[in-house]
Formats: structure tokens, sequence, C-alpha cells
């Protein structure tokens, strides 16, 4: 095991507490937990719900800048405690005090529930905006279409992109466009 | 009358011949490269500054990708150059209809029932085109051309509204002239006149 563990935030005691000893709770202890086991990271919220998963073969983990570096990981973003996105890049730093993770060395994913899939050069993604960002090449695409740009900003499953680019381009197949049966086509 | 057996052998062999080559002549038409270049085809691009994406909130089964910035659209049929450009997209059927706003420039094209190549070019302030219907609609100070390059013939159109149907000899349009311009040898006395009777509103 490497590195330390953000402690658990103390059960709120029972009863309607003081305004005086309501104010420390708010700064006392992000609502983000880390945990490592073996060679991997993991988030989860004040629910105990994972939020984000990622493992590979090294580990390096800084408390002085709290973060921990990882080479060609594998990773999971979660939302409502299912998997939203899966993805891999070239190295991942998981910055768990502002809770962002910064990917990079290449980063493709794909979201299983909703069939998109996404490359880019890196990537960001922030657990507070819930938000996904990716820059460098970018391709964004589904079975029926395809999309390119160089900046690609969305949510955490990429329901919802916007595909910036000089200029972002987008195909999509277009079925649907048999003859309608006309009366002159009877 | 009895035929010897070496007799007939000519015969299959030419029958299975033929046989094969209708086979191989059928061949081309559904090999997978023929396919694919058809599927190719039939493609709708955007390019544009910004391109979003998002959940049609009217229907889980459809999206919608709005287009904004200095927008070109292209397909086999039709092109358009505006500001805004929102394609709703069925999940199911594909491209349902390609919208346009904010000073559109249409070019398309559509053949007559008679083979003949009509050319479109128009300005309006909006545009609809819907995919499956084959049917476009221009509105708002629409002013353009329809050009029928093999008569030498075009069509001047000025109108609040345009609509024409790409799988039909049909133009509709509201509030328009028409003014119709044709090479000199059979051009007829100068006067307003329509290539098919538009449908009055």
């Amino acid at each position: 095991m490497v590195g330390g563990c953000a402690p658990r935030p103390s059960p709120a005691p029972k009863g309607k507490p003081r305004a005086a000893e309501q104010a420390p709770e708010k700064t006392a202890v992000a609502p983000v937990r880390l945990k490592q086991r073996g060679m991997s990271i993991s988030l989860s919220d004040e629910k105990g719900q994972p939020v984000f998963e990622a493992s590979a073969a090294s580990l390096e983990v800084d408390e002085n800048t709290k973060t921990g570096r990882m080479q060609n990981p594998r990773f999971t973003f979660y939302e409502g405690g299912k998997a939203a996105l899966r993805a891999r890049a070239g190295a991942v730093v998981v910055d768990y005090a502002k809770k962002i993770v910064h990917l990079d060395g290449g980063v493709e994913g794909n979201s299983e529930a909703s069939g998109y899939s996404f490359r880019a050069d890196r990537a960001q993604w922030d657990y507070d905006k819930k938000e996904l960002r990716a820059w460098g090449k970018v391709r964004f695409w589904q079975k029926e279409w395809e999309a390119k740009g160089e900046e690609l900003v969305g949510d955490t499953a990429l329901k919802r992109a916007r595909l910036i680019g000089s200029p972002a381009t987008l195909r999509i197949a277009q079925r649907g466009t048999e003859k309608p049966k006309t009366a002159r086509g009877r | 009358m009895k035929v010897p057996a070496s007799r007939w052998a000519p015969v299959v062999v030419f029958a299975a011949g033929a046989l094969a080559s209708a086979a191989y002549c059928q061949q081309p038409a559904t090999t997978p490269q023929a396919d694919k270049a058809a599927k190719q085809q039939r493609t709708l691009l955007i390019e544009a500054p910004v391109i979003e994406r998002e959940p049609d909130p009217q229907n889980p089964d459809k999206e919608i990708w709005r287009a904004t910035g200095g927008v070109t659209a292209t397909s086999e049929e039709m092109s358009f150059k505006s500001k805004e450009v929102t394609a709703s997209v069925s999940k199911k059927g594909g491209v349902e209809q390609v919208r346009a706003t904010g000073s559109v420039v249409v070019k398309g094209g559509r053949k007559t029932k008679e083979g003949i190549e009509q050319r479109l070019d128009a300005t309006s302030d909006g545009a609809v085109y819907f995919v499956g219907e084959r049917r476009l609609v221009l509105s708002g100070n629409v002013r353009g051309t329809l050009a029928e390059v093999e008569r030498e013939r075009t069509w001047d159109l000025t109108s609040q509204r345009a609509e024409l149907w790409l799988d039909e000899d049909r133009l509709r349009l509201e509030r328009a002239t028409l003014k119709m311009t044709m090479p000199e040898k059979t051009q007829q006395p100068e006067k307003s006149q329509k290539p098919e009777k538009p449908e009055t509103k």
C-alpha cells in the first residue's frame, strides 16, 4: 500500500447542531476519499459510491502535492455509481486535493452505455464540474457518426458534448433517404 | 431419335458457362465494396467552428447536433452555408431534418421525371431540409435561380416561402414572382411565367 488515506469524515452528531459548530465542518475534509489497493487508485463520493478508478503497473503517490501518478493506466469514471466512461491513457495524474484527473500521452475512452468513443492527445476530468475536457487531435464517434476537432468538452458520459475546431467536422450516416412512394411512383 | 452422349457434352458445358457468366455479371452489384461505396455516399458532412451534441429533450431516441459560426452542411443532394445549422438525428433512422438559420445560402439539385437536371442556387433567411421526404423549405426573403442546364433555361425566383420536392417536378411558392430566361433564338416575349403550376395557399 502506497501513501495514506484521507480520514473518513466523522459521523454527524445527533440532534440539531449549533451554528458555531457547523462552520468548521464545511472546510474540514473534502468529501472525496482516496483508497489505494496495490497498484490502483479509486475515489468515492461522500455516499461511498465510486467516482473514479484507475489501475496500472506503476503507481507513485506524492503526499505533498496530493497527487498520484500512473503509467499506462486503465480507468473508469462513474456517474451515479455506474460506469459512465472507460478509458486508458499513456499517463494519468490524479490530483485528489483538487479532485481533478489529468490524462496524457494519448487518451482513448468509450461509454458502453451510450456507445460513444473518443480519442485525444490529452484530457482532464473535473469531479466538481462533472466535466471531461480533451485536447489535441480529437476524434469523437459512434456507429452512425464521427466528429473531429481540436477540443472536446462534455459531461462524464459525453451525452452532452461540444466540439471546437478550425473547423470541427461531423459526418452523420444519412439513412432514410429512400424515395418515398408518391402518387406518381405507384 | 437417340443423341449420342458425346453430343450432349458441349451443350451442358455451354449452359454451365452461361450460368457462371450470369452469376459473375451479377456479382459486382453485391460486393461489399459496392455496398460500402453506396453507404459512404449517403453522408451529411457539417463543418463549423463549434459543433454541439445534446439529447433531444422531447424524444430520448433522438439527438440534436447544433453547429454555430460559419457553418457548411453538405449532403449528396444539398448544401447549406449559414450561421447556424441544426441536424435532428434519430438513433434508428439517421438524419431526419437539417435546419439552417441566419443568412442561408442553399445549393441543390434534382432531376425531373424527363431526366432534366435542375440546379437550385438560392439565399433565404432560413431553410429546412426534410431528409426522408426529400423536401426543401426555404423561408423569408427567398431569392435565387432554378436552372435547367440542358435546356439553357433559368427561372429567377423571389418569394417569401419556397418548397421544393426533390423527387417530384414540384415547386410551391408563396408571395412570389418568377421570371424565365431562355436562349435568344427561342426567347419568348418577356413575361412572368411559371415552371409548373404553383400551389396557392
